[in-house]
C-alpha cells in the first residue's frame, strides 16, 4: 500500500522538463564534437584515443539513461539494478585486465 | 458478462480455442509453454540420437561408422542442439512459462506478446541451425564453444550456426525479461518476496543472468561472424587478434549460463521435496538467497575454463578461489533438501525419486567440479573425457533429470491425467543405471588420459569405452520408455484430481488442466509462507467438490 502511494506520488511529481531535455541534447552534441576533436588531437595514439573516446561515450550513455530514459525519476530499485550492472561490467573489465597485465 | 467469464474460465485451456493458428499465435502462457515443450522434445531426441551414434562410433578403436570430420561435426551439432535448443530454454521456457503465473496467483505473464515472440525467435534460431545440415559446406566442426582462431578459419558453415545462436540468445533474453517483470509486478496480493515459491526464486535469479550475460556472448559471436566475413583481426592472431580474448568473452556468458540451466532445476527440487515430505521446507530464506548468491558469484568464475590457455597465473588464482566460493551456496541447498526430508512424512513417488537421483548425480557433478576448479588438478584433466562426464553429470544428471522429474510432478496438472507409475519407476531405474554406467566410465577413462573430442583412441581405453557405450543403450531405452509412458498417459491415463500429490503451492489450487484464466476461485495464501501444510485441508475442499461433480 505504502509502495503504491509513493509510486503514485512520484508519478505526480514527475514532470518532463523541456529545458532539461534540450540542455542534455546540447551537451551530447558538445561531447560528440569533443570526441571528434580528440581523435585528431591525440595524433593517432591508439590507446589514448580509445581511452578518451570510451570515457566520453560512457558520459554520454549515462546522460541518456539518467535524463532521456528518466532514471532520475525512477524508483530506487531500478537505480540499484543499474548500479549492479555497472559493478558487474567493471568487474569483468578488471578481471580481464588482471590477465592482460600479468600474462 | 460475469457469468460468461465464469463458465469459460472453468473450461480447460485446451478447449478454449481450436486449430493450429490458435496454438502458434496464442498469447496464453500455458500454450506457449507446451509449444516450447514439444519443440524442445523434438530437438532433445535429435541431440540424443547424435550422442548415441557417437557412443556407437567409440565402441571400438578406429573408424566404425563415420570419418573424423563427420565425428567433429556430430559432436558440435550435438552440443549446439543440447545447449542452445534444449537445456537453456528447457525448464524456464516450459515449466517457468506454465507454472510461474499460476504459482504467483495471476492469469498470465506480464508481457504475453513478448512471450510468443520469444518462442518464434526460438523457432527461427532452430531453423537457422538446422539449415547448416543442408546448405553451405556442412555444419560447423568447431565444437559448441566455437573457439577462435579455428572458428574463424574453418571452411564449414560456422557463420550460420553462430547467427542461429545469436537469435536464440535473444529468445532467452526476452523470456528472462518477461519473468523479471512478472515477478515484480504480478504477484498475488499478500505474496511478499519471501512468500514466493522457491521455483519462482530460481527463475528470478536465472532471469537476471539471461538478461545481463546473454548480450555479451551475442556480441562475441557476431564479432566472429564479422571476422569471418570481412577479415577484421579480432581473435585470429594471424590478423593481429587475440584468441584468449574470445575465450574471456565467451565464458563470461557461458559459465553463468550453466546456472541458467541449473538454478531453475534447483527451484523445482525445492518444490518436489516439501510436497513429497509433506512438511515445510527447511531453510526457505537460505535456499532463496543462495539462488541469488549463485547467480551473482557465477559471474566471476569464468576463467576456470581457461587455466591451460596461457592466462596469467595471478588471474588463474583469483578465478580458482572464486570458483570454490560457489560451492558454499550450492551446498546450502543440498543440506536444506536433505534436512527437509529428514523425519518428514515421505511419500515415495517417481517425482521424489527423480529428485533424489538428481541430488546423487549432482553431488558427483559438483564434487568433480571442485577438481576442475583447483588449478593443480585441472591441468591434468583438462580436455579429457573427465570434463565431458563432469559436465554431463551436472547438466544431464542435474538439469535434465529434474526436467524429467518435473514432467512427472506436474504431468497431472498439465494434461489432467495420471501416468502409469510402474512404467515410470522402470524408466527411471533404466535411465539412472544407464546414465551412471555411461558417464561413470567416461570419468575414469578421462582420468586415465583419454582426450575429449577424439574420433579414435588407444587400445588401453577400449574396455571402459565399451562399458560406456553399453550404458548408453540402457539410458536411451529408459528415455524412450519414459516418453512412451507419458505420451500414452496424456491420452489414456486416469483423470487427475486437482491435487494428486497433496501440494500446497498455488498450482495445486487450480483445476487439472487449468482453465484459460487459471483460477476459478481466489487463491488461498498462508501467512506462514508457501509451504504451510496446515492449509492443505482448505485447499483440498475445492478438489473434493470438483471430483464429486
Amino acid at each position: 500500500m505504502t509502495t503504491e502511494n509513493s509510486n503514485n506520488m512520484s508519478e505526480d511529481v514527475h514532470q518532463p522538463s523541456y529545458k532539461l531535455d534540450f540542455m542534455t541534447f546540447g551537451f551530447l552534441l558538445i561531447l560528440t564534437a569533443l570526441t571528434i576533436w580528440a581523435s585528431y588531437a591525440t595524433g593517432g595514439t591508439t590507446v589514448l584515443a580509445v581511452s578518451i573516446a570510451m570515457t566520453i561515450a560512457t558520459i554520454k550513455a549515462s546522460l541518456v539513461v539518467i535524463n532521456f530514459m528518466h532514471l532520475r525519476f525512477d524508483n530506487i530499485v531500478y537505480k540499484i539494478f543499474v548500479g549492479v550492472v555497472i559493478v558487474l561490467f567493471l568487474s569483468f573489465m578488471l578481471m580481464m585486465a588482471v590477465d592482460y597485465a600479468y600474462r | 458478462m460475469s457469468e460468461n467469464h465464469t463458465s469459460n474460465s472453468e473450461e480447460s485451456f485446451y478447449k478454449s480455442k481450436k486449430g493450429l493458428a490458435s496454438w502458434i499465435f496464442t498469447l496464453d502462457h500455458k500454450r506457449i509453454a507446451l509449444l516450447y515443450l514439444y519443440s524442445i522434445a523434438i530437438f532433445f531426441l535429435v541431440g540424443m540420437t547424435l550422442g548415441f551414434i557417437m557412443r556407437l562410433e567409440l565402441f571400438a578403436p578406429g573408424g566404425q561408422l563415420m570419418n573424423p570430420r563427420t565425428y567433429n561435426q556430430m559432436f558440435t551439432f550435438h552440443g549446439v542442439i543440447m545447449i542452445f535448443l534444449v537445456i537453456i530454454p528447457s525448464i524456464p521456457a516450459v515449466f517457468g512459462n506454465f507454472m510461474l503465473p499460476i504459482m504467483l496467483g495471476t492469469d498470465d505473464v506480464a508481457l504475453p506478446k513478448l512471450n510468443l515472440f520469444s518462442w518464434w525467435l526460438y523457432v527461427i534460431g532452430a531453423v537457422m541451425a538446422l539449415s547448416t545440415l543442408v546448405w553451405g559446406n556442412g555444419p560447423a566442426d568447431t565444437g559448441w564453444t566455437f573457439y577462435a582462431p579455428y572458428s574463424v578459419t574453418s571452411d564449414t558453415d560456422v557463420s550460420m550456426l553462430l547467427l542461429a545462436a545469436f537469435v536464440l540468445g535473444f529468445s532467452s533474453i526476452l523470456t528472462g525479461l518477461n519473468f523479471i517483470v512478472t515477478i515484480h509486478r504480478l504477484r498475488a496480493p499478500g505474496m511478499g518476496w519471501f512468500k514466493m515459491p522457491l521455483f519462482a526464486w530460481g527463475l528470478y535469479a536465472t532471469a537476471w543472468i539471461q538478461l545481463l550475460a546473454t548480450p555479451i556472448v551475442g556480441i562475441t559471436l557476431l564479432m566472429v561472424v564479422v571476422e569471418r566475413s570481412f577479415g577484421i583481426g579480432l581473435f585470429n592472431p594471424a590478423l593481429g587478434g587475440d584468441p584468449i580474448l574470445y575465450q574471456h568473452l565467451f565464458w563470461i556468458y557461458s559459465h553463468p549460463v550453466v546456472y541458467v540451466m541449473i538454478l531453475p532445476a534447483m527451484g523445482i527440487i525445492s518444490e518436489i521435496i516439501p510436497t513429497s515430505a509433506q512438511r515445510t521446507i527447511f531453510g526457505y530464506k537460505a535456499i532463496a538467497l543462495s539462488s541469488m548468491a549463485i547467480a551473482f558469484l557465477g559471474y566471476f568464475v569464468w576463467g576456470h575454463h581457461m587455466f591451460t590457455t596461457g592466462m596469467s597465473g595471478e588471474a588463474a588464482i583469483v578465478f580458482s578461489f572464486v570458483t570454490f566460493l560457489v560451492a558454499i551456496p550450492t551446498a546450502i541447498k543440498v543440506f536444506n533438501w536433505i534436512a527437509t526430508l529428514y523425519k518428514g512424512s515421505i511419500h515415495i513417488t517417481p517425482n521424489l525419486l527423480w529428485s533424489v537421483a538428481f541430488v546423487f548425480n549432482f553431488l558427483i557433478g559438483g564434487l568433480t567440479g571442485l577438481i576442475n576448479g583447483a588449478l593443480a588438478t585441472d591441468v591434468h584433466i583438462h580436455d579429457t573425457t573427465y570434463i565431458v562426464a563432469h559436465f554431463h553429470y551436472t547438466m544431464f544428471g542435474g538439469t535434465i533429470f529434474v526436467f524429467f522429474g518435473a514432467l512427472h510432478y506436474w504431468f497431472p496438472k498439465i494434461w489432467g491425467r495420471m501416468y502409469n507409475t510402474k512404467l515410470a519407476y522402470w524408466a527411471l531405474g533404466l535411465v539412472f543405471f544407464g546414465f551412471n554406467v555411461m558417464y561413470g566410465a567416461m570419468l575414469v577413462v578421462g582420468i586415465q588420459g583419454m582426450p575429449r573430442r577424439y574420433f579414435d583412441y588407444l587400445p588401453e581405453f577400449e574396455h571402459l569405452n565399451k562399458i560406456s557405450t553399453v550404458g548408453s543403450w540402457f539410458l536411451v531405452f529408459g528415455i524412450l520408455l519414459m516418453i512412451f509412458n507419458l505420451v500414452r498417459s496424456a491420452r489414456k491415463g486416469k483423470k487427475a484430481p486437482r491435487n494428486p500429490w497433496n501440494g500446497v503451492t498455488l498450482e495445486w489450487q487450480v483445476p487439472s488442466p487449468p482453465p484459460l484464466h487459471n483460477f476459478d476461485h481466489a487463491p488461498i495464501l498462508s501467512e506462514k509462507g508457501p509451504y504451510d501444510f496446515s492449509i492443505l485441508g482448505e485447499i483440498n475442499k475445492y478438489e473434493t467438490t470438483k471430483i464429486d461433480k
